[in-house]
């Protein structure tokens, strides 16, 4: 037990050491995610109603577009330098390894634009008490996303034209995060039952917390050989 | 087709018997190779290949660019499927249960691994994770002082990897190895490790690779030209770009 849970400790934590010493990926898709978010209001004007009712949609784009660059490069680094490689020939099996190569990315990409959301969220007129479900949602939706991203990323990793490749395997496979993210944050605001649409996006991330990891350390494995 | 000339095999093994666990490596050779074939890309690299490393001997492959020495190094760790044919590390059969078979090598590939964002001390702490060394994080941090001194680079410890000379990089990659110096049962496999590397650093890389081998480990390494020192006891396979073995 302890042969695989502490090299994925220290994949988890190499990652965000590096992230930390070198924050600028973080604050580029910090930065997008805000700019996209303080845009959109200025462009359709101030009607508060009108921009509370797309803030869910709002959100969710933005969450996605900015964590998609990052996405693109989650393993072109460390295939580049020959971690990865490294990785492969661990006696750790390769998926616990991608596992925890996920859950890093999670606490990298996604968690600072969660920790985002609610200032977002107050722009747009959100109810105070609806922004912790509206995290939940995301953190839930943004765990799917990099699940996705890091099959994706694997699948074109040694590409040149990888980050379009990115694009074109991770946006139909993240439409149901999309539809049922959404659904649940209006659903929310309209006072409706949102019950549903958590239990969704919970049963997607089971699936992909199942399927993400053996796919991508596969896919991996091929690009190495 | 294959003709190889051990020159001298046997030294005293008596220190790896006390430390060496598992597996009984006293009875299996470091390496066995049985009729095997390696492709790359449709074109046969390698056939017909049987060898057999003892406990204190190294190979060393040479051969011409793209005559299949990395492909038959990255074959043995598994990251390149063989064609044909079958091979065991410590009597440990390469298609055994993979953990098991990985616990019985080290491979320096010709990427370095070091985790371009971060320094050097926290990389080969990394790498050390990965190789399953278990010992405590203050262990750890003395091993691998010990090891950067060992290459020559310990008052680099603190710094970026990124910021580190090719072959400042090549000497952090050969620490690795000396992460595990006391497992004398794990083969090293170790791909042109002399290319970047100085006078020094050559010289302190064959007194590593000698000190190992006269521990009872052994080790691949592949090359161009001679292999600087370590004559008496090693074993070299030539590869022609046709694929014969001499």
């Amino acid at each position: 037990m302890r042969a695989i849970l502490n090299p994925c400790l220290a994949v988890i934590m190499a990652d965000i050491r590096a992230s930390l010493r070198y924050p600028g990926d973080v604050l580029s898709g910090l930065s997008y995610f805000i700019m996209i978010a303080t845009l959109v209001p200025l462009g359709l004007g101030a009607d508060q109603a009108e921009l509370a009712r797309i803030a869910p949609v709002m959100i969710w784009i933005a969450v996605m577009l900015a964590s998609l660059p990052q996405m693109d490069r989650l393993f072109s680094r460390i295939a580049k330098d020959g971690v990865l490689e490294q990785m492969l020939i661990s006696p750790t099996p390769m998926t616990m390894l991608m596992l925890a190569k996920i859950i890093a990315a999670w606490l990298i990409i996604i968690l600072p634009l969660v920790l985002a959301a609610p200032v977002i969220g107050i722009m747009f007129g959100l109810a105070m008490d609806m922004l912790a479900m509206m995290l939940c949602f995301l953190a839930i939706g943004g765990l799917c996303l990099v699940m996705i991203g890091a099959m994706a990323a694997a699948l074109v990793l040694g590409s040149r034209q990888s980050g379009v490749f990115t694009a074109i395997i991770v946006l139909p496979l993240s439409m149901p995060v999309l539809i049922f993210g959404v659904a649940g944050i209006s659903a929310l605001q309209s006072g409706a039952d949102m019950a549903g649409h958590m239990m969704l996006l919970g049963a997607l991330t089971l699936i992909l917390l199942v399927l993400s990891p053996p796919v991508t350390a596969a896919a991996i494995r091929f690009s190495e050989e | 087709m294959m003709l190889i000339t051990p020159i001298l095999t046997h030294l005293p093994y008596d220190f790896w018997q006390m430390t060496s666990p598992s597996l009984h490596p006293s009875i299996h050779p470091r390496l066995a190779i049985n009729d095997l074939a390696i492709s790359r890309g449709g074109a046969l690299l390698i056939e017909g290949l049987n060898l057999e490393l003892k406990a204190g001997q190294v190979l060393f492959l040479r051969g011409a660019n793209g005559c299949g020495k990395t492909t038959l190094l990255r074959a043995l760790a598994k990251l390149i499927p063989l064609r044909h044919g079958q091979y065991a590390i410590n009597g440990v059969q390469h298609k055994a249960d993979h953990a098991t078979l990985m616990r019985q090598l080290l491979l320096v590939g010709h990427r370095n691994a070091g985790f371009e964002h971060l320094n050097v001390i926290s990389s080969l702490r990394l790498m050390a994770s990965m190789m399953n060394i278990e010992t405590s994080p203050k262990q750890i941090t003395e091993q691998i002082m010990a090891a950067l001194d060992k290459m020559g680079i310990k008052p680099l410890a603190e710094r970026q990897i990124s910021h580190l000379s090719a072959g400042q990089q090549r000497r952090l990659a050969l620490a690795r190895l000396m992460l595990a110096a006391d497992m004398t049962h794990r083969l090293w496999l170790i791909d042109e490790p002399f290319n970047t590397l100085d006078d020094d650093a050559a010289s302190r890389l064959c007194d590593i690779i000698t000190s190992y081998c006269n521990h009872g480990g052994s080790a691949v390494i592949s090359g161009h030209g001679t292999m600087p020192l370590i004559p008496d006891m090693t074993l070299t396979l030539g590869i022609t770009p046709s694929g014969e073995l001499s």
